[in-house]
């Protein structure tokens, strides 16, 4: 569930953004789409609570994430909302198998080994399950991205451009994976992105 | 997965950063340590040998230079004195004991002192096997000179000249008859015989000391029934022709002046490597902060508090720290290890060195002290991070 009203952040007096407002109940999907700078990015990070907004409310799961404590949104943000982000990035020093592990670690969530080699193996990273993370092709870093983000089981996913780096064929995996997640999990899939190929799997759409 | 083991995979993924750091911060441990053991060497030196020899009456000559041949038997004497008249001096009431000793000559490098029975008592000594001496030409020896040279009762030995192992030894032979307990003082180092013997070895030719009042000693150790007596004796002895009296403790003190500048000195030098070991932890923490701004944006979207992340940077700090300071006591240790030989060989000196000083876990403390500022100092610029804008920058 997520809900927004009046969210607008200014960056300065003269970069004011204002947003529409967003009603999400349990697994609806929401497609963003936009040109570059026209705040699709700041909407996210005011979606996962990493950005507080200026004026405005969002509740996700019925908690008013913009009047959270710093310490309780870091905790909430690590429960309830996984984001993949438009360019695999990860801990570098860890592995495929340990970046997973740290995800869970700070955001308490307890998941079984099985079942993180279970995502793993949907996502087609299970041979790469001790790799170092410099060693994945593109595609395995956004497929591993999308691992990160799902494997403690968050209630709303927010993806940044997650298909940007793909071609058609990876493009469609990813936006699968993700929608078949969301159904599974009666979870909200939010994808910011200006890349008109997977809008048809999208039944809302924004534009900015 | 938790902070330790990503503190440790971090440090592991780039070695090289920690590396400068744990090398100077090892530098300036071993430094301050092994001045720290060096002044309790010496200082275990001095108070295990003078005990309570308040006074040593010598031949005129340098203060210093008597007390360290009579008292820790690492110079040569500066001469002899008349025994009876050095005898008539020390009777006196406010005077608790006189022991005279008389040397000059060596086994295989060990002192041989001739002395009365009374000098055991200085040191405390207490026999291990055998007998003390009952006549001239009889040894006493050290549990450290039984150890190295391997005698043992009823052995025969032949002394030489001088204080150092020579060429000239004389004929006669002396025979061992007991050997002390160690005692952790000089006397485990030394060959005690009667004052006789000394005499019997140094009647060469004619020239036969026949009278009693001819007799030589070297020096004569003396303690005091009271202060009083600091006051009065020393003033008697420096007004008889060729006498001079030094007090051990007032010249090891003066002796040590000298040498504490010595000590400040490598403190100091340590205390500076300390200070710049502390920059450099400082910097190279503060460059993988910075290096993994984004690293640790993203552990903030997994839900990770800032406590945490800080906790990750001080466990590279820490690991830095025990790792330095526990190299640096080693390398201080093993500095200290070959000095202790090489005291032991070349100077016969009985050293001991105790494992872990509390000086030195003070400067533990200052490590930590030094880790958690540089900690906080380095995360600081991170603890406000604005992580969205982190975020959106590398994206």
């Amino acid at each position: 569930m997520l809900q927004t009203k009046t969210l607008s952040y200014h960056y300065t007096p003269n970069v004011q953004l204002t947003f529409p407002d967003i009603t999400l109940s349990f697994h609806e999907n929401l497609l963003i789409l936009g040109p570059s700078g026209v705040g699709k990015t700041t909407l996210l990070h005011l979606l996962g609570g990493l950005l507080k907004p200026t004026a405005g409310t969002i509740n996700i799961q019925n908690v008013a994430i913009d009047k959270l404590s710093q310490k309780k949104l870091d905790a909430f943000r690590g429960k309830h909302i996984g984001i993949v982000f438009q360019k695999g990035t990860f801990i570098k020093s860890l592995s495929v198998i340990d970046n997973i592990k740290a995800k869970l670690f700070f955001s308490k969530a307890s998941v079984s080994d099985a079942e993180i080699k279970d995502i793993l193996t949907t996502l087609g990273l299970a041979e790469k399950i001790n790799s170092k993370v410099r060693e994945l092709s593109e595609g395995q870093k956004q497929r591993l991205s999308i691992a990160i983000a799902l494997c403690n089981k968050p209630d709303v996913i927010l993806a940044d451009e997650p298909t940007a780096s793909l071609d058609d064929e990876n493009a469609k995996n990813v936006i699968e994976l993700l929608s078949t997640y969301a159904k599974e999990k009666q979870a909200n899939l939010v994808v910011i992105t200006h890349d008109h190929r997977i809008k048809e799997y999208f039944a809302n759409t924004i534009m900015l | 997965m938790n902070l330790w083991k990503l503190g440790i995979k971090n440090i592991r993924f780039k070695p090289l950063n920690a590396f400068l750091s744990v090398l100077l911060l090892a530098l300036s441990i071993a430094l301050i340590s092994a001045a720290f053991h060096l002044k309790k060497i010496y200082e275990n030196q001095v108070d295990a040998n003078i005990l309570d020899i308040d006074m040593v009456i010598g031949a005129k000559g340098s203060p210093l230079q008597l007390i360290l041949s009579s008292v820790l038997h690492i110079d040569a004497p500066t001469g002899n004195i008349n025994y009876n008249q050095a005898k008539k001096i020390v009777r006196n009431p406010l005077i608790k004991t006189a022991v005279p000793i008389s040397y000059g000559d060596n086994y295989k490098g060990y002192r041989i002192v001739g002395s009365t029975e009374e000098y055991f008592n200085v040191y405390n000594a207490a026999i291990a096997k055998g007998t003390f001496f009952n006549a001239s030409k009889e040894l006493v020896i050290g549990s450290v000179v039984a150890e190295k040279l391997h005698l043992k009762i009823g052995d025969e030995v032949t002394s030489s000249h001088g204080l150092t192992e020579g060429i000239e030894s004389h004929e006669d032979k002396l025979k061992v008859v007991g050997v002390l307990k160690s005692t952790g003082t000089i006397i485990d180092q030394l060959l005690v015989t009667p004052l006789e013997t000394v005499w019997h070895l140094h009647e060469h030719g004619g020239e036969v000391h026949e009278h009693e009042e001819d007799k030589e000693v070297t020096a004569m150790l003396v303690s005091f029934k009271n202060p009083m007596g600091m006051l009065q004796i020393p003033r008697r002895v420096n007004a008889t022709p060729g006498m001079q009296a030094a007090l051990p403790r007032f010249e090891l003190e003066r002796l040590y002046g000298l040498m504490g500048v010595g000590f400040k000195v490598i403190s100091l030098i340590g205390i500076a490597i300390l200070i710049v070991s502390g920059i450099s932890i400082f910097i190279s923490l503060y460059r993988v902060v910075k290096e993994r701004t984004y690293e640790i944006a993203l552990m903030r979207t997994y839900g990770a508090n800032r406590l945490q992340l800080f906790f990750i940077v001080f466990i590279e700090g820490i690991v830095i720290g025990v790792v330095g300071y526990i190299l640096g006591i080693c390398l201080s240790k093993l500095g200290l290890w070959f000095l202790k030989n090489y005291m032991e060989t070349g100077y016969k000196m009985n050293v001991k060195t105790l494992f872990l000083l509390p000086e030195e876990w003070w400067l533990g403390g200052s490590v930590i002290g030094v880790i958690v500022l540089a900690t906080i100092l380095a995360v600081l610029p991170i603890f406000n991070m604005n992580v969205s804008k982190v975020l959106a920058d590398e994206n």
